[in-house]
């Protein structure tokens, strides 16, 4: 309605995809034909429960046929094939062609939250997972392509560097007020009781 | 032309004409929900909009309440101005993620940097037969969760003032309009809700009741159906020499505890009608308010007329039974 160029992209776990919003929302932007690109992480698990215990469907973007827009599987959690992948979709949604469908593979190679025990996960899969680690697999592919260690070293260096920078700068940071809980409920900073 | 000629409007064309102006006036507004277009709304309160403003700003939606009032708020937050309607506030079953996690949270989740200038207009009440799943005030449910102010008028004047300050408000705000007040003649009319509504845009601040009978005796307090319910109970009062003062609420969130405790001082006597369930809700809430600012105030234990902690029964007789009404507030009187 505001004619803007944006496009909206929303990130959901294959464990969402079996909620009823899901289907909703994927319904009405392809209705309307909005510049929405849905890209589900699929990570084989929620939080203890796997992925074949949820749902009967092997890869969720055969989904998409369901509302009559594109889907996209991307294996192996591929950077690559992931840029030219949201690249199209992205095209396709800016110049009014409505919505796509992207399901990316990737590995929870983490618990779920702080001391999970992961005592559900079968043996040897996160030993297994950790050898599809895209970070050290995507290196190999820039050295093969000519990137020097140096480059790439330094550029971890980098963002090592400004993610510490993060933290302490959190870390140094005073706490708002706690009566800053009291604030913010409506517009104009208030609330009501 | 006369400017003193009047202008009896139903609560369903002042909320419409409310519309129309704010969408006239402001390319921000629009409005989405069931059968809101061709149809004007189930309820009447949309009609004629869709042959002035069009498909793009008078959307019809399939029926997916999660996705078009999440729809509602993603507009909200980036700028617009939408009026979303949920037909019957007894189907927020299906959709409350998106209203009171989504809607009526973000402003707070945010730090205050992104606001929801949205209205979500529901419709509340019974009395015509519509069972269990279409005849409930749910006031209480939106009420008691922080982040949206709600509403509900009584009138057409009242209707059309806060539709119209809702639509400017930047904070998210939940419209219910009472089906038995709306002016649809399916839905067994109250007549007095249809009265003078002046054609300029005006607002009626939210959070604001209103006194709109004065007495000396016992203050009745009510929203939307049951005021009228009141009224008719202090006409009642009235031949018996009892002098009842009426309170409406018009807004639950904010709250006007201050009229109901200036009333009460007066008065001391309080009795609160809500067509809601009983328990945890506006009645409570009502009287806790006076007894928490000074119990000494009361000169007598205070009462409710509420909806019984019952399904709403189909059967008519049964329907009728449960529901607040004049006699059941004059007996509340007599009780005290």
């Amino acid at each position: 309605m505001q004619n803007k160029p944006g496009v909206a992209v929303s990130f959901i776990g294959e464990g969402a995809v079996n909620q009823g919003a899901f289907h909703e929302s994927l319904n009405l932007a392809a209705l309307w034909c909005l510049p929405v690109v849905f890209v589900v992480e699929d990570n084989a698990w929620g939080i203890s429960v796997s992925k074949q215990d949820s749902t009967a469907v092997a890869r969720n973007d055969v989904r998409a046929a369901a509302y009559d827009m594109p889907g996209h599987f991307v294996e192996n959690n591929d950077p690559l094939v992931i840029y030219k992948v949201a690249g199209d979709a992205i095209d396709r949604a800016r110049s009014g062609g409505g919505p796509s469908l992207i399901e990316i593979e990737t590995f929870r190679l983490a618990g779920h939250f702080m001391g999970d025990a992961e005592a559900y996960r079968p043996d040897g899969e996160k030993a297994f997972l950790e050898s599809k680690d895209p970070i050290p697999a995507f290196r190999k592919i820039l050295l093969a392509e000519g990137t020097t260690d140096v480059a790439l070293d330094h550029l971890k260096d980098q963002v090592e560097e400004q993610v510490s920078a993060a933290i302490a700068f959190a870390r140094e940071s005073a706490y708002a007020p706690a009566e800053d809980a009291l604030t913010q409920v409506f517009a104009q900073g208030e609330y009501h009781e | 032309m006369s400017n003193t000629k009047i202008r009896r409007l139903t609560i369903a064309r002042a909320m419409a004409e409310a519309i129309q102006q704010e969408m006239q006036s402001d390319p921000r507004v629009f409005v989405m929900g069931e059968d809101i277009g061709a149809l004007g709304g189930v309820f009447g309160n949309t009609r004629g909009l869709l042959e002035e403003f069009g498909r793009e700003r008078i959307r019809d939606t399939p029926i997916s309440e999660t996705a078009f009032i999440g729809a509602g708020v993603g507009a909200a937050q980036d700028g617009m101005r939408p009026v979303v309607e949920l037909m019957f506030v007894d189907f927020f079953g299906v959709c409350f993620d998106a209203i009171y996690n989504n809607m009526a949270k973000n402003n707070y989740f945010s730090g205050g940097n992104v606001k929801v200038p949205m209205v979500l207009m529901t419709s509340t009440g019974g009395g015509y037969s519509d069972a269990g799943q279409h005849s409930q005030c749910l006031y209480a449910t939106f009420a008691h969760l922080p982040g949206m102010k709600v509403v509900s008028p009584s009138n057409a004047y009242d209707a059309k003032g806060m539709m119209i300050a809702a639509i400017r408000d930047d904070s998210p705000v939940v419209f219910m309009y009472h089906k038995g007040l709306q002016g649809m003649g399916w839905l067994g009319t109250e007549a007095a809700a249809t009265v003078d509504t002046p054609e300029q845009p005006y607002q009626v601040d939210l959070g604001k009741a209103k006194i709109v009978r004065e007495g000396s005796d016992v203050t009745i307090v009510g929203l939307a159906m049951g005021v009228h319910n009141a009224l008719k109970a202090a006409d009642k009062l009235a031949e018996e020499g009892v002098n009842a003062e009426v309170v409406d609420l018009r807004s639950l969130v904010p709250l006007d505890r201050e009229t109901v405790i200036s009333s009460v001082k007066k008065t001391g006597r309080l009795i609160v009608v809500d067509e809601d369930y009983q328990s945890y809700g506006v009645s409570g809430e009502v009287i806790t308010s006076v007894v928490e600012h000074d119990y000494s105030l009361l000169r007598s234990g205070p009462k409710r007329v509420a909806y019984p902690d019952v399904p709403i029964p189909f059967a008519r007789h049964m329907e009728q039974f449960c529901l607040p009404n004049a006699d059941k507030i004059v007996a509340a009187f007599h009780a005290m």
